[in-house]
């Protein structure tokens, strides 16, 4: 969970833009592979009180999850390096992150992908996605 | 709201230049050595990001007809597909259109796909189909099949309320909630999570006081289905939960609770009567998600909760119905094709900057020099020793900023030849020439400018060596060479300068018919024998070569002055060597650098003026060189050549009377000698770069401005456009050759 001063910093940032009861800014980490992608969810979910930390592969996002503090993982699932699924089985193997929520943003349907690859996906999201929807999705499956 | 939008399209045209470069790349490379895993999966990502992209910024023509090639080279990889010319033929034609409309969008002119590559595109894929094949393309989802109504959700819904439209996810907006009864509506939920939901990342706890906040909430759980403490998976879920709910909320909004939830667990949701029945309703989100498989849906009520997750599958959402207008609206009419912009640079992994920063900051680190060069002066000046070494430090330290941003320009040559793979192999492949393609020195870096339009002088010189310098394959093997031809891309240093070469081991020049072709044009006198360089400068004459000529003479000539005008206009000059039967190479030799310049500073009419060194040949003083009028037009005779004389003073309309001594700056314009008559020379200088605002464009004779040593602004003059401007211009006599007969040389 994230430190104290952090956590105080970023409720000073969300300021009176937020709107939830209990809120807090919360860490949504998102890969793909697409900067263009990433700068467009970037902005989608600035509207969310959720600080958005964008990464373009599955290894970059494991290196932030080792040492960050997060509450949702949003990735593509073509990537270089390491790619959705495998940050998927990778995620579900470490310690700190096994239950974290884990949406899929893909142009791939979820019927293209083995269900047993698929098993730990907390929602499928299918690109092109309505910014609204994305954001509906995103404050549904980060923990409250 | 556009402006964001600009922003996102802005972006994802630089993405998708670098992606279309890669997956150029990788269709080529396919082509050479087939089915290379990580290659493949490289190629085909190139084309899947691009469709993503392009659907996300709401390109839905584009993510479409990308989603063709990537659908074939998705065969590709699964191995159901083979591999050969036509194929690969296809899709980098198909990649050319996929640029052309990425192209024409990013210049607010869309072209649509291209009908006959989309059914290509097709045809390939109807050869090898394969059952998992999906049967449309994602981008453009068929209209969301109406949500399958699976249980009589909405009858049972019924009694008081509005029914909620179903098809509520294909609205922009949520729709708005039906009003709220004025009194709470009570619900009882059954829910059985699946075993795994925690593993999903779902948290049942949050779920709960999302209910909570809805309204006022009971919880029961059923331990029933608890097994014995020692057969607990602390991480399966076996509570079987009894909800109800008192709330003024619409159904939706608690379908919309176990959004997640639905996928793995038995929910069912009714609502209590006034009588104290129970009213079943839909399950949950079934009309909040997209088009879930059907056949999931009807099974669902037989999922238990000790069943294997055979049929697990996420919740889904797909794309709506028209992506082009998704995100932003903006609708993409047809309009006239436009040819797709020159040489992409290709991409690396860097921070991109604006180059227009990029330059100013040049510019500025410029100054910065100067400004320290004159705060070096302060050195002489009696009681400033204390502060030499500062100025020492500062003088230093700004040169070093200066050479460092200069090297953020350069680029590595790279850019540029990868490019010409591409190319000759398209040109291979319509002339029948087997050509072999070297590349050397690639990483040799350049000036990003001179990369940038290097690009078509240089497939004007391949162009016309495939196809008229190297032979075809039975003449090369009957004149002793290798069946195929060789091209050879090469960048070096050459002393202060980089030299680029396109080599190839074709016919070579041919000497004769140059000449006998400048006899013709009355470019020889005829009964002369031209020296080498003579016949070499030849083919550079603008209207040397005609179309009738160029196979006569093995091609060598077409256009090729606007080869050299490019590479002069980047302050380069071009050199050809040829052997005839061996092949030939032009020989571009440019500087490092487009931002800084070794200039001439002159003066004329009191103003002082920055000559760039490369644009004059010679300079010669016009005190004593006779001067004499051809064809109406003043000229001098420099070594017994009558070389027409353009006058500074008089172009700029100067008052007063020019200096006994003048100076002439001999140029080279459109392959005539002419002079420039300035003032006076003051010496050389390296100035930095500055170029004209925008109120001054269109000053032809000046290409920038630069800042002397002194402070002062310079302008620095085009001598070239000097030329053309003055007068004589127009009417250009032929140069004169005077051998002998007038040789009044000056020295």
């Amino acid at each position: 969970m994230m430190g104290g001063l952090a956590r105080g910093i970023l409720e000073h940032e969300g300021g009176s833009a937020r709107v939830g009861s209990k809120s807090m800014s919360k860490t949504v980490l998102h890969a793909d592979d697409s900067a263009s992608v990433r700068r467009w969810v970037a902005e989608q979910l600035s509207a969310l009180d959720v600080k958005v930390v964008s990464v373009s592969d599955g290894v970059a996002a494991l290196e932030v999850l080792r040492d960050t503090p997060c509450d949702l993982l949003l990735t593509d699932l073509e990537m270089p390096n390491l790619d959705g699924l495998g940050l998927l089985a990778a995620v579900r193997d470490l310690p700190t992150h096994r239950f974290l929520p884990v949406l899929v943003l893909s142009s791939r349907q979820p019927s293209d992908v083995d269900p047993e690859q698929r098993q730990g996906v907390t929602g499928w999201l299918v690109k092109p996605v309505e910014p609204d929807h994305l954001r509906r999705w995103v404050k549904r499956a980060l923990p409250r | 709201m556009s402006s964001a939008e600009d922003r996102f399209r802005e972006m994802f045209y630089e993405e998708a230049r670098e992606l279309l470069i890669s997956l150029e790349e990788g269709l080529m490379e396919l082509e050479r050595r087939r089915g290379n895993r990580a290659h493949l999966d490289q190629t085909f990502r190139a084309a899947h990001s691009l469709k993503g992209a392009a659907a996300m910024v709401g390109l839905g023509a584009i993510a479409e007809f990308t989603h063709g090639i990537e659908a074939v080279l998705d065969q590709i990889r699964s191995g159901l597909m083979g591999v050969d010319a036509e194929i690969i033929t296809c899709l980098l034609e198909a990649r050319d259109h996929l640029a052309a409309m990425v192209e024409a969008e990013a210049a607010h002119s869309p072209i649509p796909p291209s009908t006959e590559l989309v059914q290509r595109l097709a045809g390939l894929l109807g050869g090898a189909t394969r059952s998992a094949a999906k049967p449309t393309p994602a981008p453009e989802p068929t209209p969301t099949p109406p949500p399958a109504p699976p249980v009589p959700a909405v009858k049972a819904r019924q009694p008081k309320r509005e029914s909620p439209p179903p098809a509520r996810r294909q609205k922009k907006k949520a729709t708005p909630e039906p009003p709220a009864d004025p009194l709470p509506t009570r619900y009882q939920i059954s829910l059985r999570p699946g075993p795994d939901v925690l593993k999903r990342g779902i948290n049942l706890a949050g779920i709960f006081d999302e209910l909570r906040e809805l309204g006022e909430t009971t919880l029961v759980a059923d331990v029933g289905s608890v097994p014995p403490l020692e057969l607990i998976d602390p991480e399966q879920s076996y509570l079987i939960w009894s909800i109800t709910l008192a709330t003024e909320a619409p159904p939706e909004r608690i379908d919309e609770v176990f959004l997640f939830l639905a996928e793995d667990s038995e929910i069912t949701i009714g609502r209590l009567g006034a009588d104290g029945r129970l009213v079943p309703l839909g399950g949950p989100v079934l009309q909040s998600i997209g088009p879930l498989k059907p056949p999931r849906r009807a099974s669902r009520a037989k999922v238990a909760a000790t069943e294997p997750q055979a049929a697990l599958v996420a919740p889904v959402v797909t794309p709506p119905a028209h992506p082009a207008n998704g995100v932003n609206g903006s609708s993409s009419a047809p309009a006239p094709a436009r040819p797709a912009t020159v040489p992409t640079p290709r991409p690396h992994a860097r921070i991109r900057v604006d180059a227009g920063q990029l330059d100013e900051l040049v510019g500025l680190a410029g100054e910065l020099v100067v400004v320290t060069d004159n705060l070096m002066a302060l050195r002489e000046i009696r009681g400033m020793e204390p502060w030499t070494h500062a100025l020492e430090s500062l003088e230093r330290v700004s040169r070093q900023i200066r050479d460092t941003t200069l090297d953020l320009r350069m680029v590595p040559v790279d850019e540029l030849f990868s490019r010409f793979p591409r190319v000759v192999r398209d040109l291979s492949d319509r002339s029948g020439k087997e050509i072999d393609l070297r590349i050397i020195g690639q990483e040799t870096r350049l000036d990003r400018t001179i990369v940038e339009r290097l690009g078509d002088p240089m497939v004007h010189l391949i162009r016309n060596a495939v196809d008229h310098a190297l032979e075809l394959p039975d003449e090369r093997l009957a004149k002793g060479k290798p069946r195929g031809g060789r091209i050879t891309l090469s960048a070096g240093h050459e002393g202060d300068r980089v030299a680029i070469r396109v080599e190839d081991d074709g016919r070579g020049l041919d000497r004769e018919k140059i000449v006998r072709k400048g006899i013709a044009l009355g470019m020889v006198p005829n009964g002369t024998s031209p020296d080498d360089p003579r016949v070499v400068s030849l083919i550079f004459e603008p209207g040397f070569s005609t179309r009738d000529s160029v196979t006569d003479m093995s091609g060598r000539g077409v256009g090729l002055d606007v080869v050299r005008d490019a590479v002069r206009a980047l302050r380069g000059g071009v050199s050809v060597e040829s052997v005839p039967g061996k092949g030939t190479a032009f020989v571009f030799r440019l500087p490092l650098t487009l931002a800084l310049i070794d200039g001439l500073l002159v003066e004329t009419a009191g103003g002082k003026f920055v000559v760039p060194l490369a644009q004059v040949e010679e300079c010669v003083s016009l005190a004593g060189v006779r001067s004499a009028l051809a064809e109406g037009r003043p000229c001098v005779a420099v070594r017994g050549e009558l070389v027409p004389m353009v006058s500074l003073r008089n172009l700029f309309g100067a008052d007063g009377v020019a200096p006994a001594r003048q100076e002439l700056l001999l140029t080279r314009h459109a392959g005539q000698r002419v002079g420039v008559a300035v003032d006076r020379l003051l010496g050389r200088v390296q100035a930095v770069i500055q170029s004209l605002g925008e109120g001054l464009h269109g000053l032809g004779r000046f290409s920038g401005a630069t800042i002397l040593g002194d402070g002062t602004v310079s302008l620095i003059l085009d001598l070239s456009a000097v030329v053309s401007e003055s007068r004589f211009a127009e009417s250009a006599p032929r140069p004169i050759h005077t051998a002998g007969s007038r040789a009044e040389s000056y020295r």
